[in-house]
């Protein structure tokens, strides 16, 4: 079974010349990713838009309990690392980082049931991502299972640590880079981010292919003992993935803002 | 190391399968990464502004509110215990005003008491008198009267005497006799 992903083609024949160079923006986009990606962005803004639909500050019904538990939850930690005045605008991004990845872990850990259906549309190579390859069910894909996603995520945590640095340190957060092992770290810290996501969730997803297309026929059913312990091991990666994102990430900021740094 | 694992453990074929997911294309770095990007912002915009700005509102509303109701039982409670104390005075001092007023009451009652028994023992002083009083005037009275009953008799029974014996000298031992002896009778 070959199992080539499927790239769709965007920004074809948008050229233009920049300072005498031709250049050309043409380029692919992984569409079972993206495909995967807008699924869980609809999943967890219904789940958010639910959990938020009958708000009182009365006494709360079981959906907006457990929202309110994510917030006090990513609230705390805040306040653990640091002063909690400085990340208020913080804790959105940190409460919408954690319920992605939480879901995106999650989503590929679901089982390809509607995979019959999905077979018959002949478009856009839905049937080839979502269908069958070779007699056997393709699994649905976490987004955080292609390093794009990751690398997005981890250049967003960057992107937030220098802009909080720059806000609460004005240019003397540029001091600490005349230690180059600092420019190291500014590199490494996302890259880390990026890929450990990337490693824990597609270890997982791979096994579980693996898992899946391991013994041919009807004997496919001593499947099952492994597949339930492994599902239920990526549950838990997937869990404390989308935790350690999002702690890093709360640490890194803390570590930019420090008065101390 | 996965790789290893899985060809180790499993037929050729499979571990060809999963070499070639890893290899066609999951770590090549195109768009989706910018379209990732967009997404993410695009979708975090949505989240903050309709779902976690309300609902952060709302829990601190939520927090006010209980704090408002926390000094409010507060000083609830300190009411409560003012007009605890208010009344517990005021008890206390009914207390003290009724003890006050029992005494005076016990004292004003011993001196009426007094009063009235000096009061019966002169009315029974003077009734007394007024008795002898009576007394007397009756006795004189009646002397006066047995007196005058005596003289009346004492005319009759010379009468009589006369009538029957007009010798004078030989009743008149016995009309002296008479009178001497209805004089000395008590009365």
């Amino acid at each position: 079974m070959e199992h080539e992903i499927i790239k769709w083609k965007v920004l074809e024949g948008v050229e233009f010349d920049l300072f005498g160079n031709h250049v050309s923006l043409a380029g692919t986009v992984h569409a079972k990713t993206l495909i995967m990606l807008w699924v869980v962005m609809i999943v967890m803004m219904t789940f958010a838009f639910l959990g938020t639909r009958k708000l009182t500050s009365g006494k709360p019904g079981k959906f907006q309990n457990v929202m309110e538990w994510v917030v006090d939850f990513i609230k705390k930690l805040v306040a653990d690392n640091m002063d909690y005045k400085k990340a208020a605008g913080l804790l959105s991004y940190l409460l919408t980082l954690i319920m992605f990845i939480f879901f995106a872990n999650m989503i590929g850990l679901i089982p390809n049931i509607l995979a019959p259906l999905f077979n018959k549309i002949h478009f856009a190579g839905i049937n080839e991502m979502f269908g069958y390859v070779d007699g056997h069910h393709v699994p649905l894909q976490s987004p955080t299972a292609d390093i794009n996603v990751t690398i997005a995520l981890a250049l967003l945590t960057l992107i937030l640590v220098v802009s909080m640095g720059i806000k609460h340190k004005k240019g003397g957060f540029f001091k600490q880079f005349l230690n180059p092992l600092h420019i190291i770290d500014y590199i490494a810290k996302p890259m880390t981010l990026a890929f450990r996501l990337f490693g824990n969730i597609f270890a997982g997803e791979t096994l579980i292919i693996v898992i899946l297309t391991m013994l041919p026929g009807a004997t496919v059913l001593v499947g099952i003992v492994p597949m339930v312990a492994w599902v239920g091991f990526s549950i838990f990666v997937g869990g404390i993935q989308s935790f350690v994102f999002t702690v890093l990430t709360i640490a890194y900021v803390a570590q930019a803002v420090s008065a101390d740094h | 190391m996965l790789y290893t694992m899985s060809a180790l453990l499993l037929t050729a074929d499979v571990a060809e399968d999963v070499a070639a997911a890893g290899s066609a294309g999951t770590l090549d770095i195109d768009y989706t990464l910018i379209v990732m990007i967009a997404t993410f912002l695009l979708v975090y915009w949505i989240l903050a502004r309709f779902v976690w700005k309300p609902l952060t509102n709302m829990m601190e509303k939520r927090r006010t509110n209980i704090e408002d109701m926390l000094s409010q039982a507060e000083n609830d409670r300190q009411e409560a215990e003012r007009i605890r104390l208010e009344y517990q005075e005021e008890l206390r001092r009914a207390h003290q005003e009724a003890q006050v007023l029992i005494e005076k009451a016990t004292k004003a009652a011993e001196v009426r008491t007094d009063e009235i028994m000096e009061q019966a023992r002169l009315d029974a002083e003077k009734t007394k008198q007024t008795a002898f009083a009576q007394i007397e005037t009756e006795r004189v009275r009646a002397l006066a009267e047995i007196q005058a009953q005596v003289a009346d008799i004492s005319v009759a029974v010379a009468e009589k005497i006369l009538r029957k014996n007009l010798d004078a000298s030989a009743q008149k031992d016995m009309i002296d006799q008479f009178i001497y002896e209805v004089g000395d009778r008590p009365c």
